[in-house]
């Protein structure tokens, strides 16, 4: 990687995180709402039985985890929104037009993201323990669930970009973030354990991305157990350089337009 | 594009356009068979009415869209298939600023360097150098969205200057510039010319053309009408003008006119209510011979002003609208009243 790649990516990723901190309504709004999910859904479900794979843990050490996942996808999911609001000013195309590296320019903006999405994720985390949620940490482990929720992060924000590179209006990107978060929140393991679910959705779940990934905090959390690399670390990590790839190659046609 | 050009050809012009076509939407023909060339260091002003092709061919030269007949070449390379190579070393500002409200002028230099891809050792100097040009410094701490338009259009020219082009294509650049502003434009086009640059501008500033530009390239639907000097337009062209004021509407417009249009010389005549319009190639040296006749007839007038030929009245002519007062201020005026 040479100094050119690494300006760009630094220049962009201080934009991101400059818009971010410049609109501090949303920012506000993307920590409060995991916590009165935790606050809500923790308390409100505290007698949940959660089965005997869970024995020991009280609901909201469950619903930990599961909170950080949601966290990540609901911010992931809209990464594409300043992509959109620069499209509809003219400013991207510019950027993309300028850029020796139009690709690069769309790596620093995930980088941005994907890094302030894990800090919140570790934020809610530290909140959790504030409400008492009971850790049994193993370090390394959890640094392997981390890398799979990071490569989670990855893959939905570079969707997130695709399709707001593709549609270029900011409705699509409220469809998204409505219509597709909310079944992929509802049919993981996020809020509940599989055993709890009916049979249709205990067979669907294992196959739900954000399982893999509030599984693999759980165990990182409570059982000293990192994510498996064949069947989780792997497919985490071939969906989010697939979504990348899609999405710099959207942000490479904008570029040529 | 098809064709490919002679290598002769891409080598002596900074851009060299062969029978270029562009059709929108399979019916609003922007483009028909323009071909153009251009000199490295000429300052070029693109001219024509809205809607002529001014935005479309600079946009094709930079790469921003296909045209669909001809071919291209700017600075000997395909602005489409060598779009990297022509984009590095040319200058584009668009006819909107596109500039990100949230972001200070600083930020938007700083992010637009890295993005070009300069070294960054000499980023404090170059952003310094670009402050003091534009005269950014009061302002460009601040957020974009506080600026005035020509602040903004000052750092939107930043931005298209900032890896010191060997080609500038500008798209409307005075549109939001005080006089004052227009002028220091005209300057700094005059000086990077002075440098060695190529510039392509489209304006409408007619008079700022003839000060400044080499060569005018005239388009009208899509079709280039001329290419030459602002001064060899003029003298093809250009029509003097004489503008009569009467004291009262004349009792017959039809024959004053007729007999007005009959005087040597007099292409053109336009009555509207107490105003009489003369247009003609160059007034007479010596006399009036049309407050003459307005004198034997009997009509009094209160005043008259001469207008020598111009580059505005040139565009009308070419343009097709030869008798069309035009908007822009004369060069030089002589005015006198007799009664």
């Amino acid at each position: 990687m040479n100094a050119i790649v690494l300006h760009i990516l630094r220049e962009t990723a201080l934009r991101t995180w400059l818009k971010t901190l410049r609109r501090p309504v949303p920012l506000t709004f993307s920590f409060v709402q995991p916590l009165l999910w935790m606050l809500i859904f923790g308390f409100l479900f505290q007698r949940f039985s959660l089965g005997e794979d869970f024995a020991g843990l009280s609901y909201i050490d469950f619903l930990l985890p599961g909170i950080c996942a949601m966290t990540v996808l609901f911010g992931a999911s809209q990464a594409g929104i300043m992509l959109v609001r620069d499209l509809q000013i003219g400013f991207l195309q510019r950027m993309a037009r300028a850029s020796v590296y139009p690709g690069w320019m769309l790596t620093g903006k995930l980088a941005a993201d994907v890094l302030r999405l894990l800090f919140q994720a570790v934020f809610i985390g530290v909140l959790g323990v504030i409400l008492g949620v009971r850790l049994q940490l193993d370090v390394a482990a959890l640094g392997a669930a981390m890398a799979g929720l990071a490569f989670f992060a990855v893959a939905y924000a570079s969707l997130s970009c695709w399709l707001a590179l593709k549609s270029k209006v900011q409705e699509s990107m409220a469809v998204f973030v409505h219509v597709v978060n909310m079944p992929l929140l509802f049919t993981s393991t996020a809020l509940v354990p599989t055993r709890q679910m009916p049979p249709w959705l205990e067979s669907v779940a294992p196959w739900n991305p954000l399982t893999l990934v509030a599984d693999g905090l759980r165990g990182a959390l409570f059982f000293h157990r990192a994510p498996e690399l064949g069947t989780v670390l792997l497919p985490l990590a071939l969906l989010a350089v697939f979504f990348f790839i899609v999405a710099r190659r959207a942000m490479a046609a904008t570029a040529a337009a | 594009m098809s064709a490919p050009l002679s290598i002769k050809t891409e080598q002596a012009f900074a851009v060299c356009v062969e029978g270029l076509g562009k059709t929108f939407a399979g019916k609003v023909r922007a483009l028909d068979g323009v071909d153009v060339t251009v000199s490295a260091g000429e300052l070029v002003a693109l001219v024509g009415q809205n809607g002529s092709g001014k935005s479309t061919l600079l946009k094709i030269l930079f790469g921003i869209i296909a045209a669909d007949e001809g071919a291209a070449r700017v600075l000997g390379y395909d602005p489409r298939s060598d779009q990297a190579v022509v984009r590095a070393q040319t200058g584009f500002a668009g006819q909107q600023a596109s500039l990100d409200p949230e972001m200070t002028g600083r930020e938007t230099l700083r992010l637009f360097y890295a993005l070009r891809g300069l070294p960054h050792r000499d980023r404090r100097r170059r952003l310094a150098e670009l402050v003091e040009d534009y005269g950014l410094a009061s302002f460009y701490h601040r957020r974009v969205e506080s600026y005035s338009g020509g602040q903004r259009q000052r750092l939107h020219l930043a931005l298209s200057t900032l890896h010191r082009p060997r080609l500038l294509l500008l798209d409307e650049p005075t549109a939001s510039l005080d006089p004052e502003g227009r002028r220091a434009f005209w300057h700094r086009l005059v000086g990077w010319r002075e440098a060695g640059r190529t510039i392509v501008v489209a304006t409408h500033d007619l008079p700022d053309v003839a000060a400044y530009c080499d060569r005018l390239l005239l388009l009208k639907e899509g079709r280039l009408l001329a290419t030459e000097s602002p001064a060899a337009l003029i003298a093809a062209y250009g029509r003097a003008r004489l503008v009569i004021t009467l004291v009262e509407a004349p009792a017959q417009p039809d024959a004053l006119r007729r007999d007005l249009g009959a005087l040597a010389g007099v292409g053109g005549v336009v009555l509207e209510d107490r105003t009489v319009t003369l247009w003609r190639a160059r007034h007479p040296e010596h006399g009036e011979p049309a407050l003459d006749l307005l004198t034997t007839q009997g009509i009094a007038f209160s005043g008259y002003q001469r207008q020598e030929p111009d580059l505005a009245s040139a565009y009308f002519h070419l343009t097709g609208h030869p008798w069309v007062t035009p908007s822009q201020p004369a060069s030089r005026r002589s005015q006198g009243r007799r009664s």
